[in-house]
C-alpha cells in the first residue's frame, strides 16, 4: 500500500523499485583485493577495493585513507588544532579562512538546515554540551540552560564569504559536524579511490555512513544488511550511492525520570523522544547523513515534501523501537535483496 | 579506594620459531623463547648468543632436557604446582619455570561487522563505537587468581580484516601488545610473525626499523613498570569461585576506565570492603557476607547487585525508587541498587555503574578518549601516582584526563622521548591534564602535594 504522501508502510507487501540479482544461492563474495580497517572520526572505517592489480588497489586505498584522515583533522571538533576548532574559537571575532572542504561542508549544511526546516542544524553544538553535561550529572538540564543554548543555535548566525571564509554573527555560536561529517568523508574517500583507478570500492564509517562505487565481481551491488526486513528482504544492494543510518536510543538519567539520546531537535532544544532509527540512501553521503537526523524528527507521513526538496533519488527507511523497518520512502537507489 | 599488592616485575619475552636465528647483537635481546620440541632451534639460538627459554605443553614436560643450558620453561596448559616444582628442581638453580596465561587476545581495536555471512558484507547501524579487544580485566583477574605472581600472557595474532594478504601484524600492533602488558602489570611472551622473523634474520632495513621501535617499547615498559606501584581501584567486584564466568562484566568495567579489584564471596568482610566506594555483587552471598555488604552500604557505600534473588538485609525498607531495570534502596547513609537481571548487556551495565559513581568518586576520567584505557597506581610511600595511558588506535589523539588528588608536578613520558614536565590545571580536588598527541602508550608520574590526601581517598 502506498499512502497519498508517497510513503509506503513496510508491513504491507509492495514490490520494490529495483530488481536485484538473487543474493541467496549466489556464490560467496569474492574476497576484496584490499581491505583495511582503521580508526578515524571516532569509529572504525573500512575501505574495500577490488582491482586486478593489487598494487593499484593498495595505493588507491592508502590515498583514500589519507584523505579520510585529513578530513578528520579538518572537521573534528574534538581536535584542538582542527580548522573547525579554530573556527569555533575565532569565528565570532571575524572571518576565518578555512580549508575548502570545511567551507564546502558548512555551506552545504546551511542549505540542509533550510531544506529541513531547521531539523538538521550544525550549530547545535551549545545544546549538545548542555545535554551531555546533564547526562554526566544524572539529571535533566535546567530549562534556563537549554534556553540560553538555544539562543546560540541557528544557521542564520553563520556567514559565508566565498571561497573559503566563515564567521559567526553571535559570540556563542559553535559548529558541530558530527551529524554530517562521516557522510561527507565516505564520499570524498570514494572519489579518491575512483580517481586512482578503482571502480569497485566501498567505504564504511562505523556502519552508519557507507558509500559504494560499482559492485563486487559477479554482484549487482554491495550487499548491506539492514536492521530488519522489508517485505521479507533485509539486504540492501548499494551501488553508486551512499547510505546513512541514525538511531535514537534514549538512556534514563540515573537520578531522575526521563532520558536522553544523542540526537537533539534544534528547534525545541530537547532530545528526539522515543526510540527510533532512520536509514537514508542517496547519491550524496552528506545529504544521506543529514537527512537521517531530520527524518528522526519527522513522521513518515509528513516527510514527502521535505524529501522532494532534496531531489528525486532519496530513499528512506524508518525503523521502530525494535529496530525493524516501519515505513519506507522509495527512491531509485533502494535495491533490496534476500529471501522473500 | 584500595591499593593492591603489585607484581614484582614486568618483562617481554620474544618467541622465535624460524631459521636462521639472527645473532644476539641484531635483536639486542638477551633471551629467546623457542619451542621445546625443536631442539635444533634451541641449539642454534644458544650458538647465536641467547639465553634460551623453552615453551612446552604441560603434557610434554618430561621431554624437557635437564641440564644447565635451559634458562627456563614456559608451560602451556594447566599443570599442577608439584610438577612445576619438580621441573624447577630438575633444571637447577636459577632456572625459571612459569605457566602461560593463554586466555587473552591480541589487543587491538575493531568494530563488529558481518564479514560475509550469506555473502553480506556490512551491517548498517548507528555509528558503531569501536570495540577495544583488550586484556586489562584478564590481567586483573589473573593477578587475583595467583596473588604475588606476575601473569605471563601470550596470544596468537588474528588478522582484523579478511582481505587477501596483509595478515601480518604491523609494528604498531606489536607496540600495542607490549604497551598493554606494561601498562596493566603483566609479562608478555610476544609471538613474532614468521615473515617478520625471516625479514629480521635477513637484516632487511624495514624490519630492522620496526624492530628498533619494538625494542624501544620493551625497554620503556621494563624501566618503570607498574609492578613497583600499587593499582588503585574504587570498585570491588564480588563473585563466587569462578570469576571468569563474569568476565565480560569486568571486561566492560575495564573498557570504561572503571578500575576494579576482585573479591570472592568468601573474602567478603567488613574490613575487606572498607576501602571501596562501590561494590558489585554478581553471585548470591550467604548470610554473613550479606550482612557485611549491608554494613558497607550503611556506612555510605553504593552496593550494586545484578539478578540476585533475596531477601537481603538491604531490602528491608521500602524502595527509594523503581525503574524498569532496577530498584534502589536507601541503606543507612548509602544505597543498594538491585538490577533485576543478571548482567546480560555488559556495556550497558558498565555504563550504569559508571553513572552510579559521582564524578568525584571516579579514579580516572577521560574525555575525548573512547579508544584510550588508563590505569592509576600509587607509589608505596603515597607520595606519587603513576597513570599509564594506552591508545589502542595507533593514531595520534588529543586526550584529556582528570585524576583525583592534589599534585605539585606531572611528568609525562613516552617511548623514544625524554620525560617532559607537563602543564596541568588543579581544579578542586582534581588535576586536569591534556595529552596533545597520545599515539600508543605513555605514562604520567604525578607528585602528590605535601599534606594532600592520597589519590581517591576522598571517595565516599
Amino acid at each position: 500500500m502506498r499512502s497519498a504522501d508517497g510513503v509506503r508502510h513496510a508491513s504491507c507487501a509492495v514490490l520494490l523499485l529495483l530488481a536485484a540479482a538473487p543474493l541467496w544461492g549466489s556464490p560467496a563474495l569474492e574476497p576484496p583485493t584490499v581491505h583495511v580497517q582503521r580508526y578515524a572520526m571516532g569509529t572504525m572505517v573500512d575501505l574495500f577495493a577490488y582491482h586486478e592489480s593489487r598494487e593499484v588497489a593498495e595505493a588507491a586505498v592508502e590515498r583514500a585513507w589519507a584523505e579520510f584522515v585529513r578530513l578528520d583533522d579538518v572537521l573534528s571538533s574534538f581536535k584542538p588544532a582542527s580548522d573547525l576548532s579554530r573556527l569555533n574559537r575565532e569565528g565570532a571575532s571575524g572571518f576565518v579562512t578555512v580549508d575548502p572542504s570545511l567551507y564546502d561542508l558548512v555551506a552545504r549544511s546551511i542549505d540542509y538546515a533550510r531544506l529541513t526546516g531547521g531539523r538538521f542544524d550544525v550549530t547545535v553544538g551549545p545544546l549538545l554540551r548542555v545535554w551531555k553535561a546533564a547526562w554526566a550529572a544524572g539529571h535533566p538540564p535546567a530549562a534556563a540552560d537549554v534556553e540560553r543554548a538555544k539562543a546560540c543555535v541557528g544557521s542564520d548566525l553563520v556567514e559565508l564569504q566565498p571561497p573559503n571564509r566563515i564567521r559567526f554573527t553571535s559570540p556563542c555560536v559553535e559548529i558541530e559536524l558530527g551529524g554530517v561529517g562521516k557522510g561527507y568523508a565516505v564520499d570524498r574517500a570514494l572519489d579518491v579511490l575512483r580517481a586512482h583507478g578503482v571502480e569497485r570500492a566501498l567505504v564504511n564509517a562505523g556502519g552508519s555512513s557507507i558509500a559504494a562505487a560499482g559492485a563486487p565481481p559477479g554482484r549487482d551491488g554491495w550487499p548491506v544488511r539492514l536492521g530488519g526486513s522489508i517485505d521479507g528482504r533485509d539486504v540492501l544492494l548499494l551501488r553508486e550511492a551512499s547510505m546513512s543510518t541514525s538511531e535514537q536510543r534514549p538512556r534514563p538519567f540515573a537520578a531522575a525520570g526521563g532520558g536522553v539520546g544523542e540526537i537533539l531537535d534544534p528547534r525545541s532544544g530537547a532530545p528526539v523522544p522515543g526510540a527510533a532509527g532512520v536509514t537514508v540512501v542517496a547519491s550524496d553521503g552528506a545529504v544521506a547523513e543529514a537527512l537521517t537526523k531530520a527524518l528522526l524528527m519527522t513522521a513518515p507521513a509528513d516527510a514527502e515534501r521535505m524529501l522532494a526538496r532534496f531531489g528525486h533519488d532519496v530513499s528512506a527507511i524508518w525503523m521502530g523501537p525494535d529496530g525493524a523497518p516501519a515505513a519506507v520512502h522509495n527512491g531509485p537507489r533502494l535495491a533490496l535483496a534476500g529471501p522473500r | 579506594m584500595v591499593c593492591l599488592a603489585g607484581p614484582a616485575s614486568a618483562e617481554v619475552f620474544v618467541r622465535w620459531e624460524t631459521r636462521p636465528v639472527p645473532p644476539r647483537d641484531a635483536l639486542d635481546v638477551a633471551a629467546l623463547v623457542v619451542p621445546a620440541a625443536d631442539a635444533g632451534l634451541a641449539q642454534d639460538a644458544r650458538a647465536a648468543g641467547y639465553r634460551v627459554f623453552l615453551e612446552a605443553a604441560a603434557d610434554a614436560l618430561d621431554a624437557i632436557p635437564r641440564g644447565g643450558d635451559v634458562a627456563g620453561v614456559f608451560v602451556q596448559g594447566p599443570v599442577d604446582a608439584a610438577r612445576l616444582d619438580a621441573l624447577r628442581t630438575a633444571l637447577g638453580a636459577g632456572a625459571v619455570v612459569r605457566t602461560l596465561d593463554e586466555r587473552g587476545k591480541w589487543p587491538h581495536i575493531r568494530t563488529n561487522w558481518v564479514t560475509s555471512r550469506n555473502g553480506v558484507l556490512q551491517v548498517a547501524s548507528r555509528t558503531a563505537q569501536p570495540w577495544i579487544e583488550n586484556n586489562a580485566a584478564l590481567i586483573r583477574i589473573a593477578q587475583r587468581e595467583h596473588p604475588g605472581v606476575v601473569p605471563l600472557l601470550t596470544y596468537p595474532w588474528q588478522p582484523i580484516t579478511p582481505a587477501v594478504g596483509g595478515e601480518e601484524p604491523a609494528a604498531d600492533d606489536y607496540l600495542v601488545a607490549i604497551a598493554e602488558a606494561g601498562s596493566f602489570g603483566a609479562d608478555l611472551l610476544l609471538p613474532l610473525h614468521p615473515a617478520f622473523q625471516r625479514r629480521l634474520a635477513l637484516g632487511l632495513p624495514d624490519a630492522r626499523a620496526d624492530w628498533g621501535r619494538i625494542r624501544e617499547a620493551m625497554t620503556f615498559y621494563a624501566s618503570a613498570s607498574p609492578a613497583r606501584y600499587e593499582p588503585i581501584a574504587g570498585i570491588a567486584v564480588v563473585t563466587a569461585e569462578e570469576p571468569m564466568r563474569w568476565f565480560e562484566a569486568m571486561n566492560l568495567l575495564a573498557r570504561h576506565n572503571l578500575p576494579f579489584d576482585l573479591l570472592t564471596l568468601d573474602q567478603v568482610t567488613a574490613n575487606a570492603l572498607a576501602p571501596f566506594r562501590l561494590v558489585v555483587v554478581l553471585d548470591p552471598p550467604a548470610a554473613p557476607q550479606a550482612a557485611a555488604l549491608d554494613a558497607f552500604a550503611r556506612r555510605g557505600g553504593t552496593l550494586v547487585t545484578a539478578g540476585l534473588q533475596g531477601p537481603f538485609p538491604w531490602e528491608r525498607g521500602e524502595p527509594a525508587s523503581r525503574a524498569d531495570d532496577r530498584v534502589t534502596y536507601e541503606v543507612g547513609s548509602g544505597r543498594a541498587v538491585a538490577f533485576a537481571q543478571p548482567v546480560i548487556n555488559p556495556n550497558d551495565f558498565a555504563l550504569a555503574v559508571r553513572q552510579l559513581l559521582a564524578p568525584e568518586q571516579r579514579d580516572v576520567e577521560i574525555w575525548n578518549g573512547i579508544t584510550v584505557l588508563a590505569a592509576p597506581y600509587k607509589a608505596p610511600g603515597g607520595d606519587a601516582v603513576l597513570v599509564t595511558v594506552l591508545n589502542y588506535t595507533h593514531q595520534p589523539l588529543p586526550v584529556q584526563l582528570r585524576i583525583p588528588g592534589r599534585y605539585v608536578s606531572v611528568h609525562y613520558e613516552v617511548p623514544g622521548a625524554r620525560p617532559a614536565l607537563l602543564p596541568f590545571r588543579q581544579r578542586g580536588g582534581f588535576a586536569e591534564i591534556v595529552l596533545d598527541d597520545l599515539t600508543i602508550g605513555g605514562r604520567l608520574f604525578m607528585t602528590v602535594a605535601p599534606g594532600a590526601e592520597p589519590q581517591g581517598s576522598n571517595g565516599k
